[in-house]
């Protein structure tokens, strides 16, 4: 057993909220910070479907609409999935590898309250006479440029984005040097858990990937202040290729770890360890990785300047490390003695609509088929089934499984369910019509569509679908005021985990662990169960 | 030995690799110097890990382990952070604000150091 001996004093709760260097506040302060700005962000993709019920300009101008997509879009990519990925490694990894706390905390206290102050300076831009950034949530050039989009929201944009980014990979940094260094005794790289493991995947790719695009939006403010950094028929592709090479592996920033904790969850509820675990590691958390890391150019088939034999060839090579994870992951569902709780069955329809969003990636991944869909509402319904319909159903599993581990009590099954429900009928009513429009021809980005083209049906049930959406996160925030409200206490393993966090009480003790049972395989608690420890 | 750093330069060689794939294709520079030159960035950290873990003294007996204290909080850290984005937002409101932001940020990484300091101590 190794023994950690407890702190010796304790900050008074507001202080802890705001200097506690211990990563489980980190982590729950990031979480709630999210949670906050997704429901902002929720916000504007409401108004926008309202807006898109029907032909016509009836809630925002044209101005306003394109206000709302950039905010939409950069809100939940820069301030709610990306660190919401990073809070659960934030949480988790130390907990899993068997560490006190994690690697460089005072750093990763630096990198949340920047991820905080970036996302305040991002927003702020709502205040600004011409209101925020409205050059989509790439800031793609040269629609950012001064002359095309006056104004300080726009700067308040790049630099929220800037400061945001800068704390994220902070924070993703210190995950990845807690994995790689500060393991207990036994955890070797092969015993590491599966959430762990995709958490490394996903800060391999922070590595280079996030401090690309900090210095692009230093660059792109100079060209606003200063001029011609991306002027002439080079400097917006000269954009692009760096954007992207930043903007892709975030989509599996986004993604990765949502993997890794359905993993955990289907061991967990089909008492099963997880099938192919070596395969995982090397498919999913290594080869997917470095995949994702080469296809960034498959966002400018249509600009014909890029390799793009190359970027389809790549892009293709996803399918097959793809494979393997849905491979293992439904062997581990196999045979097992399943319990279909809420987190079990948020699993099981992260795997089933990220499939959509994984099949209509194939075919933006090819170069002849990308050029039907570009900038059409099937590229906004396939992003949306990875990250919506993929990542935030995936999410709620995780929040599902690990809740009674950060708080002590467990989230109401029965409203967690009715979530669910509500959830998979809204989701799929909104994005799936988008396939249809976008194949008809419909636009992304537009706020008005004519009468005669025929898309008003298809984009009124979409709009019912948000809305279906926006009850189930009601319904979510209601089970989260009851359940800590009338809380019904969960032990330190009330499901019977098999990763080292369900070794210590629930919530952990500052130092994570009084003791440590032996680690001989990635799933000590099971061994433990099982009399092989 | 702790041994992340293999996993580091083994990535980072992977993306190499992935990189070199691109010579088949005839790819532009910018495309090859992005993907190569994130590989040799990621197995350069790897070799920042290796020496780091060469320095580390070997790890105590389990049972003779000695405790670990944990940190439990930092003002410098959030005052760092302060100064960041307030240097940051001064390039959009002027150069007071980077000046104030920038004395922050310094009293921030003072703190820091001091910190350390005394954790060592």
């Amino acid at each position: 057993m190794s023994v950690v001996d407890a702190p010796l004093r304790r900050p008074a709760p507001l202080l802890d909220a705001l200097i506690s260097v211990d990563h489980k506040s980190i982590a729950r302060r990031m979480l709630g910070a999210s949670l906050v700005f997704f429901l902002g962000g929720g916000v504007m993709a409401l108004l926008m479907r309202t807006e898109l019920a029907q032909p016509g300009l009836q809630v925002v101008s044209t101005e306003s609409y394109n206000a709302l997509f950039t905010m939409h879009g950069s809100t939940m990519i820069y301030l709610v999935i990306t660190p919401l990925s990073l809070a659960l490694g934030a949480y988790l990894v130390p907990l899993q590898v068997g560490s006190a706390s994690i690697a460089g905390p005072r750093v990763a206290l630096t990198g949340f309250w920047l991820f905080i102050f970036g996302g305040i300076v991002l927003e702020a831009g709502w205040l600004t006479v011409g209101g925020p950034g409205r050059a989509t949530w790439i800031g793609v050039a040269p629609l950012s440029e001064l002359q095309r989009t006056p104004g300080s929201g726009q700067d308040l944009w790049i630099l929220g984005v800037l400061i945001a980014t800068l704390g994220e990979w902070l924070i993703g940094m210190c995950i990845l040097a807690t994995a790689l260094r500060k393991r207990a005794p036994g955890m070797t790289l092969m015993r590491m858990p599966p959430f762990t493991w995709t958490m490394i995947g996903t800060t391999l790719m922070m590595i280079f990937a996030f401090p690309v695009l900090v210095v692009l939006m230093g660059l792109l403010f100079y060209d606003r202040r200063h001029c011609c950094l991306f002027d002439g028929p080079q400097g917006p592709l000269s954009y692009q290729e760096l954007f992207w090479f930043y903007g892709h592996p975030v989509v599996y920033v986004m993604f990765f770890p949502f993997v890794g904790a359905v993993a955990e969850v289907f061991s967990a509820f089909s008492g099963r360890r997880l099938f192919g675990y070596t395969f995982f590691v090397f498919s999913t958390a290594l080869l997917f990785a470095a995949l994702s890391s080469s296809v960034w150019g498959h966002h400018m088939f249509t600009t014909g300047r890029i390799n793009a034999r190359y970027f389809a060839l790549m892009s293709h090579g996803i399918i097959l490390a793809a494979g393997l994870e849905y491979f293992d992951l439904i062997g581990t569902l196999w045979r097992g003695s399943i319990r279909f709780t809420t987190a079990l069955l948020f699993g099981v329809v992260f795997l089933l609509q990220f499939l959509v969003g994984g099949l209509s990636g194939v075919w933006v991944a090819s170069p002849t088929l990308d050029f039907n869909a570009s900038n059409s509402y099937v590229v906004v319904a396939h992003f949306h089934y990875t990250l919506f319909a993929g990542s935030v159903f995936g999410a709620f599993a995780a929040i599902f499984y690990w809740f009674p581990k950060w708080t002590g009590a467990f989230l109401r099954e029965g409203l967690g369910k009715l979530q669910l429900a509500i959830m998979v009928v809204g989701t799929n009513m909104t994005f799936a019509p988008m396939f249809a429009l976008g194949e008809d021809g419909m636009t992304r980005r537009i706020a008005d569509y004519p009468r005669a083209s025929g898309w008003g049906t298809l984009n009124l049930i979409a709009t019912i679908g948000s809305y279906l959406i926006a009850a189930g996160v009601l319904v979510f925030l209601i089970n989260l005021m009851v359940s800590l409200r009338h809380r019904r206490p969960a032990g330190p393993d009330p499901w019977e985990g098999p990763s080292l966090e369900w070794a210590t009480s629930s919530p952990p003790p500052p130092h994570n662990f009084d003791a440590l049972p032996p680690i001989r395989s990635f799933a000590p608690l099971m061994d433990l169960r099982e009399g092989k420890a | 030995m702790r041994r992340g750093w293999r996993v580091l330069a083994g990535w980072g060689a992977g993306l190499v690799v992935l990189a070199a794939v691109q010579i088949v294709f005839h790819p532009k520079a910018i495309e090859l110097a992005l993907l190569g030159g994130a590989g040799v960035i990621v197995i350069a950290v790897g070799a920042l890990a290796l020496e780091g873990e060469r320095r580390r003294l070997p790890p105590a007996p389990v049972d003779e382990e000695e405790a670990q204290t944990v940190a439990w909080w930092s003002v410098p850290s959030l005052v760092l952070a302060f100064g960041i984005a307030l240097f940051v937002l001064g390039w959009e409101v002027g150069a007071w604000l980077m000046g104030i932001g920038g004395g922050f940020a310094a009293l921030g990484l003072g703190g820091l150091v001091r910190e350390k300091r005394a954790e060592r101590a």
